[in-house]
């Protein structure tokens, strides 16, 4: 079911305010909009001679976090431990851009659909981008919007970021 | 002062002519990765692989027969297969036609009366097949028709694959497709990295040590080095205790007699009572057998095992590419599976947590020895060289020099690069500019 522009504002505004925390490395705001069920999955691309075929993975994943999981990250970007975080100190300077933004109203839920730019600029290296589509389940009870599940499904079957410790 | 086994050229690891020797005479020549059984379970299942920078496609063909065939057309070498899996009961070229059954041969060729001359012959254009054996569901192939057989190549190091894997009635299995990312490094400093070098365990990957991931214990380890004619290695991290009980943590405890009783006695106790057990098979497949503690899942139990195999393709000097199979005992609970599965993704995958602080590692060291000045200088592989090789371990006798410490030091990489040099040519110590290291 199409859903009021009201609805679709706040969505797009809260994938804004995501985007400026993820880029901020500030998981731990980040993860005040994370519901406590929080799954998140990126499914290995897959590409198949059939173009009517499923184009990702049902079995493989190259992430798979809750939100406990992701509460390790936080902790490992904490002072007391982020000197020994290689790969994020120095930290990867990136970019979430979100467009193509689609809200599709169930019983109790959000489905929404968007298509995600992610730039990559990590010191003098040059930059590396990476394309998805995202697939979010969100809750809404009114006042407050809150991420229950999601799915990316990369464009690329190979990581070529210097590593994958990101959410898209 | 090191001696001239304990060292190697810089330059060695990241010159062009080395890799193009190693392409020639390492991976063209040796046994290869190629994928494990399980992904390819039916008659026309096929998988897109890669032996260095060729394409193959690893098939189970309609007869029945693992098969690995050059991914080009013996017409004029278009690639036949475009897709990762699929089934299929033949491989037909887009260009103009030709097509091939699952074994390989040409079958079909358009306009053949019309446009071939009477001589021409199906049977001598079929695809290029490389040579294709198997251990414990691992399927290797190799270009090298009159070589030594799989079992030759490893030789007594298949002790150790039979005792990783063989522990299981049924089996196992890789769950989903490979992870693949590719990293920044010469592929011999990936795999040494995560096949080889443990001493890094405390340093580099403090962050999830302190976090309660991984290797916590009251009693102190010991580290098991053994190494193996060929340069292959493996290394044990295990609590050893007083009682001589086996025991498989991370594993359900049902599995425990089952898996002592399917090995030999010095294999169950290598492969039992282990924080982690990891190595590698020359040149490029690394496997690591171990439980975390805690991957972030308050679901899953205190301790879940993991296996994985992590294959580092060459792809230029200073580029690799890995691919990770994570595998499962075929019978083992559906949730179990995915315990095991998601507690690796989180810590060894791409985004897991100690993943990418070895990608940053193994980067920075080819983009530093990129240049000249630096390049023109040694990597150290001295931990250990005082070490005496033992006849045998708590009343076991263990194929290869085995080496007892409190950690595992650096005896493998220097089985592994004794070989690389071997293999190119080299003598022990000998630089890229013929002076002596």
């Amino acid at each position: 079911m199409n859903v009021a522009a009201g609805i679709k504002d706040r969505v797009v505004t809260a994938y804004n305010l995501e985007a400026d925390r993820l880029d901020a490395h500030d998981l731990a705001a980040w993860l005040a909009w994370v519901h406590d069920e929080f799954r998140y999955e990126v499914p290995i691309p897959v590409t198949r001679d059939d173009p009517r075929a499923p184009q990702h993975s049902s079995t493989g994943f190259l992430a798979v976090e809750t939100k406990d999981s992701v509460a390790l990250w936080v902790s490992r970007l904490s002072p007391a431990l982020v000197d020994a975080a290689y790969a994020e100190n120095p930290p990867v300077r990136t970019r979430h851009f979100v467009t193509n933004v689609q809200v599709a109203k169930e019983q109790d839920h959000l489905n929404v659909t968007s298509n995600v730019l992610l730039t990559w600029g990590k010191w003098n290296e040059e930059m590396r981008f990476l394309s998805a589509q995202r697939q979010d389940v969100l809750l809404d009870d009114g006042r407050e919007l809150t991420l229950l599940r999601r799915r990316a499904l990369l464009d690329t079957n190979v990581i070529r970021l210097s590593h994958f410790r990101v959410i898209i | 002062m090191p001696q001239t086994s304990d060292v190697i050229s810089r330059s060695d690891i990241f010159a062009k002519e080395r890799h193009t020797a190693e392409l020639e005479h390492i991976f063209d020549q040796g046994w290869l990765f190629i994928g494990h059984e399980s992904e390819i379970p039916e008659p026309g299942s096929y998988v897109a692989r890669m032996m260095a920078l060729d394409p193959v496609i690893l098939v189970r063909s309609l007869s029945g027969e693992l098969r690995v065939l050059l991914n080009s057309c013996a017409h004029r070498g278009t690639q036949l297969c475009r897709s990762d899996l699929g089934t299929t009961s033949h491989f037909r070229c887009m260009y103009h036609g030709w097509t091939y059954d699952t074994d390989g041969r040409l079958r079909g060729v358009p306009g053949l009366r019309q446009w071939y001359p009477e001589s021409f012959d199906r049977a001598e254009h079929r695809l290029r097949s490389a040579r294709v054996e198997t251990i414990e569901g691992l399927v290797f192939a190799t270009w090298n028709t009159g070589g030594p057989s799989l079992a030759d190549y490893l030789g007594e190091f298949s002790f150790y694959i039979h005792a990783l894997l063989g522990r299981t009635t049924h089996g196992w299995e890789a769950v989903g497709e490979p992870l693949r990312w590719q990293s920044g490094t010469n592929w011999k400093i990936s795999v040494e990295n995560f096949g080889m070098d443990s001493l890094h365990l405390g340093t580099l990957h403090e962050s999830p040590g302190r976090l309660g991931i991984f290797g916590a214990t009251d009693q102190p380890p010991t580290a098991i080095t053994c190494v193996c004619p060929g340069g292959h290695g493996i290394e044990a991290t295990k609590i050893i205790n007083g009682s001589g009980a086996l025991a498989f943590p991370g594993y359900p405890e049902e599995y425990w007699p089952e898996f002592a009783a399917n090995l030999d006695e010095a294999q169950a106790w290598f492969v039992a009572n282990n924080l982690v057990c990891k190595g590698n098979v020359f040149p490029n497949l690394s496997f690591i057998d171990l439980f975390h503690d805690y991957t972030g899942d308050p679901t899953t139990p205190p301790e879940v095992a993991a296996t994985m195999l992590r294959l580092v393709q060459p792809i230029a000097p200073h580029k690799s590419e890995v691919w990770m199979w994570i595998l499962v005992p075929v019978d083992a609970d559906p949730q179990w599976k995915r315990w095991s599965q998601e507690s690796l993704i989180r810590t060894l995958g791409v985004s897991g947590t100690f993943e990418p602080d070895d990608l940053e590692n193994t980067a920075s060291i080819s983009v530093v020895n990129a240049a000249s000045f630096a390049r023109d200088w040694d990597m150290q592989f001295v931990a250990g060289a005082h070490l005496e090789a033992m006849k045998e371990v708590e009343g076991h006798h263990l194929p290869g020099e085995v080496f007892a410490c409190s950690a595992n030091t650096e005896s493998i990489q220097r089985g592994f690069y004794a070989e690389w040099r071997r293999r190119l040519g080299l003598e022990p110590g000998t630089r890229s500019s013929g002076e002596p290291s």
